[in-house]
This record gives structure tokens, C-alpha cells and sequence, in this order.
């Protein structure tokens, strides 16, 4: 039998200070971007709202340039990302975990600023982008500002945004000059079964190959994607890659607090971080010094 | 409160009144009454609804309609031309891609959007950009075949 979504007033406003506005004038309310997150959520878990804010025809968000180097802007969908070609290496992790998100029919729908507003444990490319360091901005009724990604989560569903804030873009620094990036997710089976824990490093070299700085991040290996913090004085070693893949694999295992679920348990989870977080090491580690030293 | 879109469904203008919470799929199947697409999973998952938009195969039952003013829909009913069937759709019979049929349509719009976007893609990615339409049936392999007859005519055709 169909179910049709149960009934709410939508409207579109064209600026993104209407969209607050709206926002602040109903509580019953919430903005939409690409709606994948938040319309099975309407048909399964709870009810919508009474007003909902789309942000689709928000100038100039609505326009074609929707991604460049460093800026994404709020309607910019993981099939845009997959599309731009970051020349820089230090963003592949960034392309790949956008490449790996898994469900190709909502790829151009699923915006990247939707997909951290959301805020779940599984949120697919939150590690890349706090790895880079990507900030958050946002506007308020009460004014606007940014907050790091890093710090962007508070728990499952909740972000640390003002209340009613509208995300108006994210910004991605470029990654330092001699610095690789990568990701590496593992799934349960497919390229489409659940996640079951992913990785994404930014290691900084110098000409020689060994390592002089970087960050290291994890998702889905705990409530909410989060940066590894002591992987940060591991990766100031001075020393080559190969030689600190196991401290940075169980520095992320220390860091991973993941739950039971259906897929796997506590237990399974953060061994995996570890054996994931290793294998993403390695494939930098293995790319020859030469080659990394010149991109 | 109701929106006016405009849509091109199967190479035909439309101009519809719709309500904000009615979905793509709602539509094609209750005011179109064009049901190859199919309300399955309702999350945007299994692909039983998908529908080419502006030539993206996208789950329908997570868009809303009115999002599209101005969009080009083609469904599994748009894709004979003059009577005749879509290379995909004849290379889908060719291999016998299909058991009872449920997911075929989607399918087969899931399968243009690849070769027409990515004309020469591997196996591995096939199957990666096939990954969000669930089949029951077939194991997917003879609707893979047929995809890469598709290729290959077309590799031949333009040699
Ligand atoms: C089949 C399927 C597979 C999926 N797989 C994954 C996956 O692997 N990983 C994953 O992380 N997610 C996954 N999702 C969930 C979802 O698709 C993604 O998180 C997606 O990126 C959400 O983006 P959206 O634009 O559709 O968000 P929406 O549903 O429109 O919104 C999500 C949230 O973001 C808020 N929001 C949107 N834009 C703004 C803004 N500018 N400012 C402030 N708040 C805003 C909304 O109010 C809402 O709370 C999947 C969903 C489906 C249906």
C-alpha cells in the first residue's frame, strides 16, 4: 500500500535572512536541502513539522557554481562533489569519501552541508572534512558565525549550531603544500550495506617522506564523527609512515566508543577502527616517496 | 497552500497544481497514471521508483514534486521510441535480465543514466552505480551482461 507523506506547509524563501526569519517565527519548523535525510525520517519516525523552510531556491545558492576549492555552498550534493576534481592531493580522502557514499539513486539530491546537519554517528563526510579542517557558517537571528567541524556535533541528531541557525556555507582550507589526503570506509558487504566504520587522514611530509605533521578522524566509531586528538602528536614524528601505523591504528581504537548495532557490535567496531585507520596509513605509506614528495 | 510546477514527463509539458508534502513518484503514478515506477522501501533504498530527472537516476519517493518546476522526467513508459524498444530494454530481453520483473524499470533507467554518463565504465562500477537498485531474482548478473552488450554495440557502432 502507498503511504503518502503526511501533510505540512512548505514554502520557498529566496534569501537566506527569509529563511531565518521563518525559521524564528514558527517553532514548528525546519529547513530542507536535498530531503533524504529528513523525508523517510517523516515517513518512519516522526511526524514533520508544521512549516518547512526549502532552501532550493535560495539565491545565489541555486546557481550551477556550487563547488570550488575551498567553498561549498549549502545546495552543493555529494554528486557535485564527486564531479569537481580536486587538483590538490591533499583532498582525495575528501573525493573518495564522497565517491564511496554508497547510495548512488540520491547522490544528486543529498547535500553535504544536510548530510553534517543531520549529525549522525554515521555521517559520511564529516571525517574528511574535519581532517581538513573545514569550518561551518552559519547565520542566526541572533547573528552570524562559524564553528569548525570538528566541534560542529553535540550527540546523534544535535549540532552545537545556534538554535534555528542556517548553514550558509563550508569552507575548506587548502590542505598545506607536501600533504596527501585519503579515506577508506568498511562496509558490511556491498558497496550499498551499511557503514561499519570509516577513516580519513591528512598527513603533512617533508621532502625525505617522513611525516611532519596531519590530522586523523573517524566516523561511525563512536556517537558522533570525531577527530582523533592524539594522533595530532604522532604525526609530528619526524619518522616514516611505516613506522607509526600501528600507534596511529590503536590511537584510533582509543578513540573509537562505538556502540551495539545491528551490523556489529561494541567490541567488532573498534577493532575494525584499528584495522581500518592502519589500512588507510599503509596505502599512503605505500606510495613511493618520490611521488608523494612531488604532489 | 498548493504550487505550480512545470514539468516535461516523457517529451510532454505539463503544468499541475501540487501540495508540498506530494512526492515525484505520487505523482507520476496518481495523476500520470504511469506505474512502472513502484512504491516499495519508501526511503530512497531499493530503487523500485526510479525515475530519470533532467537525465539523473534518482529515487522518486524521496523528491518532491514541487522541487522540479521546469525539470525533464522520463519513465520506464517515455523509453519506446516509435514503437520500438530502447537498446537497454532490448538488451535487457537479449540476456533475460529479468525474473518477476518488479525492479526492471528502475533498473533500466538506473542503467541509461550509467551509460550514458559513464559510457565506458568498468564492471566494478557498474555494479557501484547499480548498488542502489535491489533485484531479488535475477543476482544481478545477466542484467550486468546486458549492460556490457549495451557497451559493446555502442563501442562497435562507433568504430
Ligand atoms: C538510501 C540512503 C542512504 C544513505 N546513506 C547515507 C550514508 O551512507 N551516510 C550518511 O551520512 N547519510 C546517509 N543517508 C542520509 C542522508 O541522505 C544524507 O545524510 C544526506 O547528505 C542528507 O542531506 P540532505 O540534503 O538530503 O538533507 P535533508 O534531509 O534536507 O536535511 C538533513 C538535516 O539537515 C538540516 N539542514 C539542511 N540544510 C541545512 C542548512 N543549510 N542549515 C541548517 N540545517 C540544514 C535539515 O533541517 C535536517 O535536519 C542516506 C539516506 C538514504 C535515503
Amino acid at each position: 500500500m502507498q503511504r503518502n507523506l503526511p501533510p505540512f506547509e512548505l514554502v520557498y524563501p529566496s534569501t537566506a535572512q527569509d529563511a531565518v526569519n521563518l525559521r524564528s517565527e514558527c517553532y514548528s519548523s525546519c529547513y530542507l536541502a536535498g530531503g533524504t535525510h529528513l523525508i523517510p525520517h517523516w515517513r518512519t519516525v516522526e511526524r514533520p513539522p508544521e512549516l518547512v523552510i526549502n532552501l532550493k531556491r535560495v539565491a545565489p545558492w541555486n546557481t550551477d557554481d556550487l563547488v570550488n576549492t575551498s567553498w561549498l555552498t549549502p545546495l552543493a550534493t555529494i554528486s557535485d562533489l564527486q564531479k569537481h576534481m580536486f587538483s590538490h592531493p591533499g583532498f582525495s580522502g575528501l573525493s573518495t569519501a564522497a565517491r564511496e557514499f554508497g547510495a548512488p539513486l540520491i547522490e544528486p539530491l543529498a547535500t553535504v552541508t544536510g548530510n553534517l546537519a543531520a549529525a549522525r554517528s554515521n555521517c559520511a563526510l564529516a571525517a574528511p572534512l574535519i581532517t581538513l579542517a573545514a569550518k561551518v557558517h552559519y547565520v542566526s537571528i541572533v547573528g552570524s558565525g562559524h564553528v569548525s567541524v570538528d566541534d560542529l556535533f553535540e550527540k546523534p541528531g544535535c549540532t552545537t549550531l545556534p538554535h534555528g541557525a542556517l548553514i550558509t556555507a563550508i569552507e575548506i582550507p587548502t590542505p598545506p603544500p607536501n600533504s596527501h589526503g585519503a579515506h577508506l570506509s568498511l562496509r558490511g558487504g556491498t558497496t550499498s550495506s551499511p557503514l561499519i566504520v570509516a577513516a580519513s587522514t591528512l598527513v603533512e611530509l617533508n621532502d625525505d617522506g617522513t611525516v611532519r605533521g596531519g590530522r586523523l578522524s573517524i566516523t561511525n566509531a563512536a556517537s558522533t564523527p570525531r577527530e582523533v586528538i592524539a594522533a595530532q602528536e604522532i604525526l609530528r614524528a619526524h619518522t616514516r609512515l611505516d613506522d607509526i601505523v600501528g600507534d596511529l591504528g590503536q590511537a584510533a581504537a582509543d578513540a573509537a566508543d562505538p556502540d551495539d548495532d545491528r551490523w556489529g557490535s561494541a567490541k567488532y567496531r573498534k577493532r575494525m577502527t584499528r584495522v581500518v585507520t592502519e589500512r588507510l596509513i599503509k596505502s599512503i605509506a605505500s606510495i613511493p616517496t618520490t611521488e608523494v614528495a612531488t604532489q | 497552500m498548493t504550487h505550480s510546477v512545470s514539468l516535461t514527463v516523457n517529451g510532454q509539458d505539463h503544468t499541475l497544481e501540487v501540495d508540498g508534502n506530494q512526492t515525484l513518484l505520487e505523482t507520476i503514478r496518481e495523476k500520470f497514471h504511469l506505474t512502472g515506477a513502484k512504491m516499495a522501501c519508501e526511503e530512497g533504498r531499493c530503487g523500485a521508483c526510479t525515475l530519470l530527472v533532467n537525465g539523473n537516476a534518482v529515487a522518486s519517493c524521496v523528491v518532491l514534486v514541487s522541487d522540479l518546476d521546469g525539470a525533464t522526467v522520463t519513465t520506464i513508459e517515455g523509453l519506446p521510441s516509435e514503437g520500438e524498444l530502447h537498446p537497454v530494454q532490448e538488451a535487457f530481453l537479449g540476456c533475460t535480465a529479468l525474473q518477476c520483473g518488479y525492479c526492471t524499470p528502475g533498473m533500466i533507467l538506473s542503467s541509461i543514466s550509467i551509460l550514458d554518463k559513464e559510457p565506458n565504465a568498468g564492471e566494478n562500477e557498474v555494479r557501484r552505480k547499480l548498488s542502489g537498485n535491489i533485484c531479488r531474482c535475477t543476482g544481478y548478473v545477466k542484467i550486468i551482461d546486458a549492460i556490457q552488450l549495451v557497451q559493446r554495440d555502442r563501442q562497435i557502432e562507433n568504430s
